[in-house]
């Protein structure tokens, strides 16, 4: 079906064998070497933590309760973002005296790294989920703002032409051939946006918090055990490909004619 | 008896490109009426000013001097009594095939079953009916610009302008395209402004041909025809080509290249 996707059996094998070797060498140096499981803790010892924290949890919060409290923070940061990001880009895109207001107030906050602000919030919004979400809203809009603005001016002058010789008034022009026309690289913004959403979670959750991910990795250091750390890390690893492809997967379904006319 | 008003009138019609000694005119004072049910083919060397032409008739492009009328009122705005075929097909992906063809329909809030009727009418007039519920981009080029003139059918124009339709065809694939045209435009009864390249094309669809100067744009000379009627008469659709034919072949020829060459 679709041609980014259909990688051949060789490519999966060799990205299979690389994962494979980065385990074995992970292994071997573990178990055969000097070095302190303080420092890098083997295979076997990470496995065994990861299997203890899925059964008893960590500081009194069992896996599932750590991994939904992330989620839902940004769940409701995405969507939010979402939903206000997508109209706004879009209409700074079409309309320029639209633009000349929203735009130069993203822009200036944009590069700014989430964290710098995180303060601010917290002193506004306290150490709750509130201050939270507002840091991952802020984090996710930019992306997706961006890249509506530069999916409007980058559709097609004649598929608005066509449109409007056909009989399409303004609003059919920017609901029925615009909007769609714009899907791809809404979707495109939306990837990006869920990425830095994640990474900033993750910092967030180490600065202050009481659950979470981001937390258990943080406060297992202040112990030295790295051993869980690794779990954390790796569990944060593999949730971020798995939403990664679950977005992608949504992707083929709902923009099915990316990169095909 | 008052004169009837023709479809579309050009009177003094001039566009000027830019401003100041950057200014570009594309075309010069330009004098043209198309009557009803008319075939209209023009020619002329690359940058003369067609799609100008074009542009302004659609209403994409508002002339610099002079006046474009259709039905008697100035043109202001693209409206879908003037729809417009593209040289290259502006069919919209995330449609299927009989959603594309329905869209002008759609847009002038006109009831699904009549939609339907009209879609399924004019994909079989292009004979694509049994693809209808595909997605545009598993068609051929020359099916997506057959979906293309169905869409801009179903809305049943009072005229078509096509700039360069076939430009990106093969060879074959044009001759029967060109063949699809013109039963169409007679079974519609149609009235249709190509612009084109091709003079054989021009020749075997127009019912009058009108031949361009390079920049800046003006009318040459305008020939009528009936070479297309023959070809709706002959089982093969088949322009019969006589002494008479090669003879405006030649003019046209000979025209376009004494005004490339003149300096």
């Amino acid at each position: 079906m679709n041609v980014k996707q259909s990688k051949n059996p060789f490519e999966i094998t060799l990205t299979l064998l690389t994962w494979l070797i980065v385990i074995v060498l992970w292994f071997i140096f573990t178990n055969v070497g000097e070095m302190s499981s303080l420092l890098l803790p083997s295979p076997q010892v990470v496995w065994e933590t990861f299997m203890n924290i899925v059964k008893n949890g960590y500081g009194n919060v069992s896996l599932w309760q750590h991994l939904s409290d992330s989620f839902v923070r940004l769940f409701w940061a995405v969507s939010l973002a979402f939903i206000t990001a997508v109209p706004l880009g879009l209409l700074s895109g079409y309309f320029s005296k639209f633009k000349a207001i929203v735009d130069s107030i993203v822009q200036f906050y944009r590069p700014i790294p989430p964290l710098a602000y995180y303060a601010l919030l917290i002193l506004w919004m306290g150490i709750d989920d509130g201050s939270k979400v507002t840091l991952l809203y802020l984090a996710a809009f930019a992306p997706i703002y961006i890249a509506c603005v530069a999916a409007v001016n980058s559709v097609s002058q004649d598929y608005i032409l066509s449109s409007k010789s056909l009989g399409a008034s303004q609003k059919d022009v920017f609901l029925k051939v615009v909007l769609p026309a714009c899907m791809p690289d809404i979707f495109t913004g939306l990837r990006t946006a869920m990425g830095f959403a994640y990474t900033t979670l993750v910092a967030a959750e180490m600065t202050a918090a009481t659950s979470g991910i981001g937390w258990m990795v943080i406060d297992a250091s202040r112990y030295l055990r790295s051993d869980v750390m690794f779990v954390g890390i790796i569990i944060m690893g593999v949730t971020g490909i798995m939403m990664d492809g679950g977005l992608l997967l949504l992707e083929n379904k709902f923009v099915f004619w990316k990169g095909k006319d | 008896m008052t004169k009837e008003t023709p479809l579309i009138a050009l009177n003094h019609v001039s566009m000027d490109y830019g401003e100041g000694s950057e200014s570009a005119l594309a075309l010069k004072d330009i004098d043209l009426t198309i009557e009803k049910n008319e075939f209209l083919c023009i020619l002329g060397p690359s940058g003369c000013g067609k799609s100008t032409l074009l542009k302004i008739i659609a209403g994409y492009q508002k002339p610099t001097t002079g006046e474009a009328t259709f039905q008697g009122k100035t043109i202001t705005a693209p409206d879908w009594h003037r729809g417009v075929v593209f040289q290259s097909p502006t069919l919209y992906p995330w449609l299927s095939v009989k959603d594309n063809v329905g869209f002008g329909p759609r847009v002038r809030g006109i009831k699904k079953a009549k939609i339907n009727q009209i879609t399924d009418q004019f994909l079989d007039q292009i004979g694509l009916l049994k693809d209808k519920d595909k997605a545009v981009f598993d068609l051929s080029g020359g099916m997506r610009q057959r979906v293309a003139l169905a869409r801009v059918l179903a809305n049943e124009p009072e005229m078509i302008l096509m700039d360069e339709p076939l430009g990106a065809l093969d060879a074959l694939t044009r001759l029967n395209m060109q063949t699809l045209i013109r039963n169409l435009w007679h079974k519609n009864k149609n009235t249709v402004m190509m612009i084109t390249h091709d003079v054989e094309e021009a020749l075997s669809l127009g019912t009058r041909v009108i031949v361009m100067s390079k920049q800046p744009g003006t009318i040459i000379k305008s020939f009528d025809l009936n070479y297309t009627y023959q070809a709706l008469e002959t089982d093969n659709h088949r322009v019969k080509v006589d002494e008479q034919y090669l003879e405006i072949k030649n003019d046209i020829l000979d025209l376009i290249n004494a005004d490339l060459n003149e300096v």
